[in-house]
């Protein structure tokens, strides 16, 4: 199997956009991240769905005791208004500075490694210092099932 | 005065230069305080054999056995229960009792915390108790400052009526031979009287933040059945901690040590639970344990160098005469008090236990300068953000809820904590003294 059989392209996100605009782009494609790039287009962070509503709208001490939480969550819900407000932010709080990237021509074994190192389902792809696109792990999942097929 | 100063040797003069040197290694924290104090020890003993007035066979048997086993076996009792979820159970039922009132919620919640700080240390205790109480008042809308605050406050006076409740308890009643019974008997009425002062205290200082707020659901939003991860090992470690328990009241009847009940209880969790040997030893506080011993072997010298003896001489001319023990009670509670706020009470605990043994000695009757000293010890923790490990922790867990109503502040905590530990003194004294003859 070869990795650039698999890779998403997709555009990028700036410091600056908003998360709604950030959404677009990864729901666009779909994939749950895209490359945050500075003005030399040089990848520089992460941005993801998954790290933007954890910081955006649950407390960090909740997550622990999830298996005890009931239904009824009183003041941690997330109303309308509090959705717009999120979805207008600028992304640069919610940017990650962990993430995973690997070359076109690496084997697809090592980016499900950088995967597990990384706790992520997604590596960037960069030829060269140029961003080409994503791998996703349901990218690789789709093409065993093609591989088997044939 | 004059006659004090002449009787010190180069010997004692040495021993508590080593002394005053460790505690300011201790207390300054520039390295931790276990590695300060295992300097200390070893210096300490090396001084003590070149002058001549300390062996290593001394050290040894300085470090107090019973107090070192019965911090150890009460730490492994915690690593027992703590990842069954017995205590978030406990928590979040007793929260919901008190669901629909802040002000109900906060008194519930610091019972709970005290009677398990009676039982348990006060840092798992509020380990436990705190990101509960962040998240509940998070679902609820309140702000958790109040509970925090109350929280580690009430675990530091409820850890201080039992004899495993904190460690200079710990302490005192080894050295000074008082049961499990006779603390609780002692201490109980006086905290329990303290505590209710000091909630009353603290619902006051807290009215504003403590107003229900509008649409509160009632709901805490946990569901306590859930929170038990392992019931078979709950069990198992409750009837442990049962049978500990049931020793404790009669250990005195039976002359059993306490740490050795402890370990009976250590070995029936054993036997039932068959935990990984390796797994709990890595839970247990080894840091802690090496700095008690190390603290001992310190004091130890200070001790054999007959520096403890002398002032322990000088102390007894005043205290020795009975209408004067009350007032050296007195200056002993809040001196231990004062003291507790910014500096480590352990060892100012371990440092006053031969002196006070030393007056016991000669003739003076110590037993209520143990009371003083652990109720001196125990109160003066709440004066300031930095007085227990419980405040500590509690302050951190302010800050990691990201609320910045929440945040306690150093500055907070003195105008809140401050007023409390003097109150508490002040109560505390006015009811030693009316009751000095119970305490005798």
């Amino acid at each position: 199997m070869k990795l650039d059989n698999m890779v998403i392209p997709t555009g990028v996100a700036r410091a600056g956009m908003t998360v709604g605009a950030a959404f677009r782009e990864c729901l666009q494609h779909p994939v749950s991240s895209i490359p945050v790039v500075d003005d030399h287009n040089r990848v520089v962070g992460r941005f993801s769905i998954h790290d933007t509503l954890r910081i955006a709208c649950i407390p960090s001490v909740a997550i622990y005791y999830a298996d005890m939480l009931s239904d009824n969550l009183g003041g941690i819900t997330m109303p309308e208004d509090h959705a717009c407000q999120i979805v207008g932010l600028p992304i640069d709080t919610f940017i990650m500075n962990d993430f995973a990237t690997i070359h076109s021509v690496s084997p697809v074994v090592k980016a499900i490694i950088l995967m597990e190192k990384h706790a992520t389902d997604t590596v960037f792809v960069i030829d060269n210092g140029e961003y080409k696109g994503v791998v996703t792990i349901e990218a690789i999942a789709r093409r065993m099932l093609e591989v088997s097929d044939d | 005065m004059h006659a004090f100063l002449e009787q010190i040797t180069l010997q004692m003069l040495i021993s508590a230069g080593v002394l005053v040197g460790a505690y300011i290694l201790v207390f300054t924290e520039v390295i931790h305080r276990a590695n300060a104090a295992l300097i200390g020890a070893v210096v300490m003993v090396g001084a003590g054999s070149w002058f001549g007035f300390y062996t290593q066979e001394q050290a040894v048997s300085s470090i107090d056995g019973n107090t070192m086993f019965l911090l150890s076996g009460m730490m492994i009792m915690v690593t027992m229960i703590r990842p069954t979820g017995g205590i978030e159970y406990l928590a979040i039922k007793v929260a919901k009792l008190a669901a629909k009132s802040p002000t109900r919620l906060l008194v519930y919640l610091c019972l709970a915390v005290s009677v398990t700080s009676m039982l348990l240390d006060n840092v798992t205790t509020v380990i436990i108790f705190a990101p509960l109480t962040v998240l509940i008042c998070r679902i609820q809308q309140v702000n958790p400052l109040p509970y925090l605050m109350a929280e580690a406050m009430t675990s530091n006076i409820g850890g201080i009526a039992t004899l495993v409740g904190d460690p200079p308890n710990i302490m005192i009643g080894s050295a000074a031979h008082i049961d499990f019974n006779t603390f609780l008997l002692h201490m109980g009425p006086i905290v329990a009287v303290i505590w209710a002062g000091v909630i009353v205290l603290i619902l006051w200082q807290f009215r504003g933040q403590l107003a229900p707020p509008a649409g509160l659901s009632g709901s805490i939003g946990l569901d306590e059945k859930t929170a038990i991860k392992d019931p078979r090992n709950l069990k198992y470690s409750l009837i442990a901690l049962f049978i500990v328990l049931l020793l404790f009241l009669v250990h005195h009847l039976l002359h059993i040590y306490p740490s050795y009940v402890t370990f009976i209880g250590v070995a029936i969790g054993f036997a039932l639970i068959r935990p990984d040997p390796d797994e709990v030893l890595r839970q247990l506080e080894w840091p802690v344990l090496m700095f008690f011993a190390a603290l001992f072997i310190i004091v130890g010298g200070v001790q054999h160098s007959g520096l403890l003896e002398l002032i322990g001489n000088s102390l007894a001319r005043f205290a020795r005469d009975p209408e004067q023990l009350l007032l050296t009670c007195l200056i002993l509670m809040w001196v231990a008090a004062l003291l507790s706020t910014i500096l480590d009470n352990i060892p100012f605990t371990i440092t006053m236990i031969p002196i006070v043994l030393n007056l016991e000695s000669v003739g003076v009757d110590a037993t209520p300068l143990w009371w003083a000293l652990a109720l001196g010890v125990g109160l003066g923790g709440n004066g300031t953000h930095i007085g227990a490990t419980a405040n500590i922790i509690c302050v951190t867990e302010s800050e990691r809820c990201d609320l910045a109503e929440a945040r306690i502040t150093p500055g907070l905590w003195l105008r809140k904590g401050m007023p409390v530990m003097l109150a508490s003194l002040v109560l505390c004294s006015l009811i030693f003294t009316v009751f000095f003859d119970f305490f005798l």
